[in-house]
């Protein structure tokens, strides 16, 4: 048993004028002075090396020194959690701080990309199919499980998505990754299965108004048409993956109660849905009516099952993010580059981003399977088309401090 | 057959006096833990020995971990004797906390905890979910969460808000840390008219100026003149930093009421930001603060650099712990931890924040996190869960990062309050009166605000109107 009172006794050993007794620590330090992060890689400090190019490029051997301690871990900066084989491990593994704040986390986050579908639809510009495919290639490239591909909505509402076919064909057989895309009704749903999609997605919505004016039906019609779906869906052993809208307030209706909620998730996980991913459409969620949201629908759907998709346009989407991740929630969802704005107040910002997701989970000791490296080129790729900066802070962060790095 | 059933029957109360034992010797550990509980020990035992006797599991249960009540009574009836200060129940190492109580510091009060025991009886229920999962066993209700019905499914909301603070003090550093990061200087009217709108707004706290050499900082090279414009603002406090004895001398002079002093846990940063050794800079604020305690003037002890450096990376939380606690020996009566690049994420502030809180009391402390990596709210709110309950931050999110040029720097006070607000936690700080004041500001720096909440907000609100 740790008693918490030797623990925090401890902790005051650790103090610098102790240092000298406590040789361990002092090995801490050394190791401190040693080593110097840019980015997210790790370069000796003093002059092994000739230049920080040298640095960057040879591989130290760590290995030869000796085994690793648990402030080794610590001392990989900017967040990212690396243990010096370059893979991605949690600090809390030495039990030394094992808080009960972040002790419940998940140990792998599934990340779910909805920036080539829900990012790239609300854009106003229509973007061509190429560069489509380029960037959905750099986002698999990147170690993202799930990428959303398209969606085949009639191209009078969403006109912005009409190549599906072409995008679905193109990157068929890409990397280990699933491509679910949006169906919203029978009709969607064949066109999906002829152009070679082996998942899709379904859209409900919490609040009555907004199922209205955005689906043109009321929640009743929408869950019949997609049970149709569902049913069709599981004929041809294709998973489906609900989605709900305004899970937290609705731009017409304000508040949305979260029993409405529970109701919409119960019945799209009865009609057979493998994951709902719960979204806060207009962004009003703060964690304190995220959880009695969250609390509702735990009561009816496991948790395994269950993704959030936070939009940023209060700039509250991480901190929701880190409390769904508190009570267990390990499915998140986000748009590279922060894709996507608000359609219901202009300029807003929209989908959280990436980058600063896999950000912060690097820095709790989640794993996330995804290089950071990567997906910020694949968000720089899509700005740079776009022809404005990026919707992500850390990408912005990083891609300046990498800017800067390497004019050393 | 008298032989088995005598043999059963001893079985049984052989078991029995064993399971007594075992409890008896737990509590007996449990009762070394907190020193400041030794003088009830005694009566506890015997208190604790008559509630187990009733309560004892039936020879087919062996009393496992997760159904002891033993530990738990222990609490209640130390909570209800006038000696006793809330428990300190941290993680016992199995995954989960036997007794289910506020474990926070010992900054909160024990007024607080009776009650929460008034209103309710301690409930105690069986685990539902495995024993390595955080779940409450014991339903409480929780005064943290004010919007929220008390209810069962209350248990994990309030396990994660149990100590988030009812009341925040938002310290508006905008005027100070904000303007001296601008490119362009701003005339000093507008700097007072800010400061005014800020005021307006509810904020208790609004860092207004620096003496620093205008060499330095030529963006407050005109502290003087602001001091004198805001000298009338009342119900407010208004700190000005000063980074030596001259400056404190200015500041006094100018009619400051309330200084800050600002150093730096990593060397390199030190050296770099404001030219000496970290020892040298608190030897110089030793200086400041010794003179500001004949005045009786307040002082605010800032700590740059508390997870990463731009020069040396990581830094090591046990330095910041020191820093902190230098600051607080020498007189500082809050110290506010910048995460000065914004590097920081949950995982890193943890581990700060405790090595920082062994030291210093919580309601000390301060948290100052930069939105350079967009990672600044999900670590107040983490802070707030282990129980900070002062937040730093600047409106407009004014203040870039001088380390990445064009990255941002401060958090928005906007998105901090409309959190806060969302939380249930109070601020008296009036939303609307701030947006107007962010908005002041960006328009005269010819750019959009760097609050995501005001930009929502204003595109919201003008859509409604057309």
């Amino acid at each position: 048993m740790l008693l918490p009172e030797s623990v925090s006794k401890l902790s005051r050993f650790r103090s610098i004028r102790y240092r000298k007794y406590f040789s361990l620590f002092a090995l801490g330090d050394e190791m401190d002075s040693k080593v110097v992060g840019i980015g997210d890689r790790c370069f000796w400090k003093h002059a092994e090396f000739r230049n920080e190019k040298e640095a960057s490029l040879s591989k130290p051997n760590y290995e030869t020194k000796r085994p690793l301690f648990f402030r080794d871990l610590a001392f990989l900066e900017h967040g990212a959690y690396q243990t010096l084989n370059r893979h991605y491990s949690s600090q809390y593994h030495t039990g030394e701080i094992k808080h009960k704040l972040l002790g419940s986390m998940p140990k792998f986050v599934k990340i779910v990309e909805v920036g080539p579908r829900d990012g790239l639809q609300n854009e106003k510009e229509i973007v061509p199919t190429s560069v489509k495919v380029e960037l959905i290639k750099m986002l698999v490239s990147s170690g993202l499980p799930v990428v959303e591909a398209t969606s085949f909505v009639s191209p009078k509402w969403v006109p912005q998505l009409a190549d599906a076919k072409d995008v679905m064909s193109a990157i068929q057989g890409f990397g280990h990754s699933r491509f679910p895309v949006l169906t919203p009704n029978l009709k969607g749903f064949e066109a999906a299965m002829a152009a070679g999609a082996k998942e899709v997605a379904v859209f409900a919505a919490a609040s009555e108004s907004f199922s209205r004016s955005n689906l043109n039906c009321s929640i009743e019609d929408s869950l019949a048409r997609y049970c149709d779906v569902a049913l069709a869906a599981k004929t041809h052993k294709v998973p489906v993956r609900g989605y709900i809208s305004c899970v937290v307030g609705c731009p017409m209706e304000g508040a949305v109660p979260p029993s409405k909620v529970a109701y919409v998730a119960e019945e799209l996980i009865n009609m057979g849905c493998a994951e709902i991913s719960l979204g806060d459409t207009i962004g009003v969620g703060t964690p304190g009516t995220v959880i009695p949201m969250l609390e509702a629908v735990l009561d009816v759907v496991p948790i395994e099952k269950l993704a959030v998709h936070f939009h940023d346009t209060y700039g509250q989407a991480l901190s929701n993010i880190l409390l769904s991740l508190q009570m267990g929630i390990s499915t998140v969802d986000s748009s590279i580059s922060g894709l996507g704005g608000c359609p219901y107040a202009k300029g807003a910002t929209g989908n959280v981003a990436t980058e600063d997701v896999v950000y912060m989970l690097n820095g709790v000791g989640v794993k996330t399977n995804v290089d950071l490296g990567k997906l910020i080129l694949a968000g720089d790729y899509i700005s740079k088309y776009l022809g404005r900066p990026s919707g992500s802070k850390a990408g912005i962060a990083l891609s300046r401090t990498l800017s800067n790095a390497s004019k050393l | 057959m008298v032989g088995p059933i005598w043999s059963y029957k001893l079985c049984h109360f052989r078991n029995r006096f064993l399971n007594c034992c075992r409890v008896l010797l737990l509590c007996l550990i449990g009762s070394l833990w907190n020193w400041r509980r030794r003088y009830l020990a005694t009566s506890v035992h015997l208190v604790t020995a008559a509630i187990t006797c009733t309560t004892m599991s039936s020879l087919e249960e062996p009393l496992g971990l997760d159904k002891l009540p033993a530990l738990s009574n222990i609490d209640q009836v130390y909570r209800f004797s006038s000696g006793a200060c809330r428990p300190v129940p941290e993680d016992m190492g199995m995954g989960n906390c036997w007794i289910e109580g506020r474990s926070c510091s010992s900054s909160n009060s024990c007024k607080e905890d009776f009650g929460e025991y008034e209103k309710d009886h301690v409930t105690w229920r069986r685990h539902k979910r495995n024993l390595f999962q955080r779940t409450s066993s014991l339903g409480r209700g929780s005064v943290a969460c004010r919007n929220m019905t008390e209810n069962d499914t209350g248990e994990s909301k309030y396990k994660l808000f149990k100590c988030v603070p009812k009341y925040v003090k938002i310290v508006e550093v905008g005027p100070r840390d904000g303007l001296q990061n601008e490119k362009t200087v701003v005339p000093t009217s507008v700097k007072v008219k800010l400061i005014h709108k800020l005021v307006a707004s509810g904020l208790a706290v609004v860092e207004a100026t620096s003496f620093v050499s205008p060499k330095w900082v030529p963006q407050l090279a005109d502290a003087k003149d602001v001091m004198e414009a805001i000298q009338n603002l009342e119900g407010v406090r208004l700190p000005v930093l000063t980074p030596n004895l001259k400056g404190f001398e200015a500041a006094v002079a100018a009619g400051a009421k309330e200084v800050a002093v600002f150093a730096s846990a990593s060397e390199s940063f030190s050296k770099s930001n404001i030219n000496c050794s970290i020892e040298e800079s608190l030897v110089r604020y030793l200086a400041v603060t010794s003179a500001a305690k004949k005045l009786s003037i307040p002082v605010r002890g800032y700590v740059s650099c508390v997870v990463g450096c731009p020069v040396e990376g990581y830094i090591s939380p046990s330095k910041v712990a020191y820093v902190a606690k230098e600051l607080h020996n020498m007189g500082c009566f809050e110290i506010s931890l910048g995460d000065t690049v914004g590097v920081a994420t949950p995982g890193t502030v943890l581990p700060m924040l405790d090595a920082v809180m062994a030291v210093v009391p919580v309601e000390k402390l301060a948290v100052h996190f930069h939105d350079t990596y967009g990672q600044s709210l999900p670590n107040i709110l983490l802070s707030l869960q282990m129980g900070i309950s002062t937040v730093d931050s600047s409106v407009s999110g004014l203040g870039g990062c001088p380390y990445a040029k064009g990255a941002s720097g401060n958090v928005a006070t906007e998105d901090v309050v409309y959190m806060l607000n969302g939380l249930g936690v109070k601020t008296n700080v009036d939303m609307g009166k701030l947006l107007s004041a962010g908005e002041y500001i960006s328009q005269f720096l010819g750019r959009p605000s760097g609050s995501k909440t005001a930009i929502a907000i204003s595109r919201r609100d003008s859509r409604e109107c057309s």
